[in-house]
């Protein structure tokens, strides 16, 4: 097993190459898919090879279907799964960091045992938590869910859920108290995206992708033991939830950033690409591989920060949001500029690992909105950081 | 035409099409085309022929209206501010290269067709680069990427015969020139690489000093760079009506300092560029020698704002910003598709740089004659 290796790094990267290398011969790996739909085949062969050596879920608790990874190794992980240019495991994303670090900290030993352990043989959630009028200013949430004996009748809409349409559950902000302050109103639920009344509309993104969704809700019941912390205490469990976006899920993401710009510039001296010769643009990109390798170092300071439980976590994980997909989105043009007039055709496939210079830009445009979008990251740091006056 | 009916006339035309346009390109309309689902861009270029914007700029012994550059300037600020799809930048660009560059039988045989929408062209994205050989035999090879649809009657092509550069004006002809499109991010507008097997010239210009190349270069910058802030602006004023409607925290967005200053930064930076494209249209129409600089220059400059204004009122936006629903994706795409007509603003700058270089080196003031 490679993760009996662990505690030997030189062996344990040896292991995981050696795993990494084989597995790049498939199909699956090698072909880029074409569409949404191949995306969600792809990933669930993904997690299915990584399940098979143990690769799932590794960092989760042994009794949860984990192994008690340690951060470093998650780290290691992470850093031969994108050198080897090997799949992400996008779509799940909310099964891998925000179910654990929610049920783990307010679930009961019920929900962990009846919802963890299925996430390494391939469960994808979705996260139902913006409205139409509640984005940025999420404890506005209206979805009502009303108590009705050993259910609650849950009735609303959702928007912009990621992976919705693949999802088998939800984890959903619903408002229980409508007279109580908005925070104090919103408690927090499990739902299966198959029970009656729970209905998908695929959206389509600007990079073309039909990869969120809108969830209608009409009368749909959930068990009072779908639960997550005490009633009109939800909010504090999606603090808990929101929490987890920083992990090692974006360490990994940003770690490709480094190689589609190796990749690029390399093919580029293949190709005696033209933007070579253009000092300008020379000067340009290497301003942003530093920044990019700046953002690396961050990266791993606020990873074991976190591992630490030290206050510097806080301080740095609004920052690094904000260069993290700031620094996508500039190299996705930068790639888009420098490729000419070519770039311009739809090239290549359509996950993480494209090389479409423009699928890159445009998909990189998504990651400053979401999860908090970067202005409400500037808020963070001058309100919370920096000790500013609201207003 | 004196300066002041010049300014009437177009005054007058402006208001039309920006009514006409205001009908035909509402933004559903655009949306249902970008998506494949109606054929916005053969209406719009009949009404375009009904209502004479196909011959704005050229003059009226072609049939055209004569207004030249301040016209073209006018209508594509007008088509770049509704998303208008179709052949507009290559067909009118070519129309004004010919205008200029062609023997007038050439232009008497192409030009009222032009204005009467029967012929568009095809045009190399970006002219002077990758000629193809021009033998006895005609014209054979594949062109780099060209503007242009399937639906093009005639093509300009970047030639070398007998070693000399110029550009040959290829009636396209299904035996002789087969059409393969490209699949583009910006579905509003047409691109795709010809490959001609023996198509034969209607005409070759010649391009020893590089004239027609500029003369090329110069008309789809113009067209490009007024399309650029004419959709700057739109983008920007439709986020400010989006931000007053959308309401976050008990409050409306427009209310929010931080957007209010980012929205005002945006207006300001399209004024910028709108007044840099007032100077290389002027100089354009007054024959200035400096005009090819400032249409480099106002190009590139506006290529760059607008990629940075819509990719901002993307972010303004949130969440339906990122949608395929809302207009600001296909600004977006259409800014990014247009940084690359003509020449990248690299490319743009560096020309210019030459072409001051030139006049500072002759004691000339570039600056001091533009008004
Ligand atoms: C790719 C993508 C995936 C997503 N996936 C999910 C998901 O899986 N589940 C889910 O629940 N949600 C998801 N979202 C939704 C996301 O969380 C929201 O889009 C985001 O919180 C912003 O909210 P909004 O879209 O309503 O924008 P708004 O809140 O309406 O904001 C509009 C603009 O105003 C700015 N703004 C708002 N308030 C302030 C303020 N106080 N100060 C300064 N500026 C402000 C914003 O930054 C933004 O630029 C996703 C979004 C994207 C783009």
């Amino acid at each position: 097993m490679i993760l009996d290796k662990v505690d030997d790094e030189a062996a344990f990267r040896g292991a995981l190459r050696e795993w990494l290398a084989e597995i790049m011969q498939a199909d699956e790996a090698r072909l880029p898919p074409k569409n949404a739909k191949q995306f969600n085949t792809n990933q669930l062969w993904w997690m299915a090879e990584r399940n098979k050596v143990g690769l799932g879920t590794p960092h989760w608790p042994k009794e949860y279907g984990g192994s008690d990874l340690s951060l470093r190794g998650q780290v290691i992980i992470a850093e031969e799964v994108t050198r080897a240019r090997a799949p992400s495991l996008g779509q799940f994303t909310i099964s891998l960091n925000h179910i654990p670090a929610t049920l783990m900290k307010w679930g009961t030993e019920e929900q962990k045992k009846k919802y963890l352990p299925p996430v390494s043989q391939g469960t994808i959630w979705c996260q139902g938590f913006s409205e139409p009028n509640a984005g940025s200013d999420l404890a506005s949430v209206r979805t009502r869910a009303v108590r009705d004996g050993d259910h609650y009748v849950v009735n609303g809409q959702k928007i912009w859920s990621s992976y919705s349409m693949y999802a088998k559950h939800c984890i959903l902000l619903t408002r229980t108290d409508p007279d109580a302050p908005k925070h104090k109103g919103i408690s927090f639920f499990l739902m299966d995206m198959d029970t009656p009344g729970v209905e998908v509309r695929p959206l389509r993104q600007a990079n073309g992708l039909d990869k969120f969704g809108e969830i209608f809700l009409t009368d749909v019941r959930i068990p009072v033991e779908n639960m997550v912390g005490p009633e009109n205490e939800g909010w504090a469990v999606a603090q808990t939830t929101l929490s987890s976006e920083r992990g090692i899920n974006s360490f990994e993401r940003h770690e490709r950033v480094r190689y589609l710009m190796e990749d690029f510039y390399a093919a580029s001296l293949q190709s005696d690409a033209a933007w070579l010769k253009d000092t300008a643009m020379q000067r340009e990109f290497m301003q942003l591989f530093a920044e990019v390798q700046g953002c690396r170092r961050l990266m791993r300071k606020l990873l074991r920060a976190t591992i630490e439980k030290s206050p510097i976590a806080a301080q740095v994980t609004p920052h690094v949001k904000m260069i993290n997909t700031d620094l996508r989105a500039q190299v996705g043009d930068f790639l888009t500029r420098a490729s000419g007039p070519e770039a311009q055709g739809i090239v290549a496939g359509f996950d993480e690992l494209s090389t479409d210079p423009m699928f890159t830009y445009l998909t990189a445009l998504g990651g400053r909105i979401a999860g908090g979008s970067n202005e409400i990251m500037r808020n963070i740091i001058a309100e919370r950081i920096l000790q500013m006056p609201k207003g | 035409m004196s300066e002041d009916t010049l300014e009437e006339d177009l005054m007058a035309l402006s208001e039309g099409i920006d009514s006409a346009l205001a009908e035909m390109c509402e933004a559903r309309i655009v949306h249902t085309y970008f998506d494949g689902g109606n054929e916005l861009d053969e209406t719009l270029w009949q009404c375009a022929a009904e209502l004479g914007w196909l011959g704005i700029g050229l003059p009226e012994e072609y049939d055209g209206l004569g207004l030249g550059a301040p016209g073209l300037d006018l209508l594509f600020r007008a088509l770049g501010s509704f998303m208008a799809p179709g052949a507009f930048i290559p067909t009118l660009s070519a129309a004004q290269w010919l205008a200029e560059s062609a023997a007038p039988e050439v232009c008497q045989t192409l030009l009222p067709e032009v204005v009467a929408g029967a012929c568009t062209f095809a045009v190399p994205l970006v002219p002077g680069t990758a000629p193809l050989q021009l033998e006895g035999s005609g014209l054979s090879g594949r062109p780099p990427l060209m503007l242009g649809s399937r639906s093009a009657t005639t093509a300009i092509v970047a030639i070398e015969q007998a070693g000399k550069p110029g550009y040959a004006i290829v009636p396209l002809a299904a035996a002789t020139a087969s059409f393969t499109p490209t699949e583009i991010w910006d579905s509003t507008r047409m691109a795709g690489k010809y490959e001609f097997s023996g198509a034969s010239p209607l005409a070759v210009v010649d391009d020893a000093d590089g004239a027609a190349t500029a003369c090329l270069r110069r008309w789809l910058a113009l067209a490009t760079a007024a399309d650029c802030v004419g959709g700057a602006r739109a983008i920007t004023f439709k986020t400010v009506d989006y931000l007053k409607e959308r309401s976050q925290f008990g409050r409306s967005l427009a209310s929010l300092q931080a957007l209010k200053h980012r929205i005002a930064g945006l207006l300001t930076r399209v004024i910028q560029d709108e007044a840099l494209l007032d100077q290389a249209v002027a100089s354009l129409a007054g024959s200035e020698p400096s005009a090819d600089m400032w249409m480099n220059m106002a190009k590139a400059s506006a290529g760059d704002m607008f990629a940075a204004v819509a990719e901002d009122c993307v972010q303004l936006h949130g969440g339906v910003g990122f949608t395929w629903e809302f207009d600001c994706h296909i600004y977006l795409k259409r800014a990014l598709f247009n940084r690359e007509i003509a020449a990248s603003s690299s490319v743009l700058r560096d020309l210019a740089a030459s072409q001051f270089a030139l006049s500072a080196r002759s004691g000339a003031s570039t600056a001091e004659l533009a008004l």
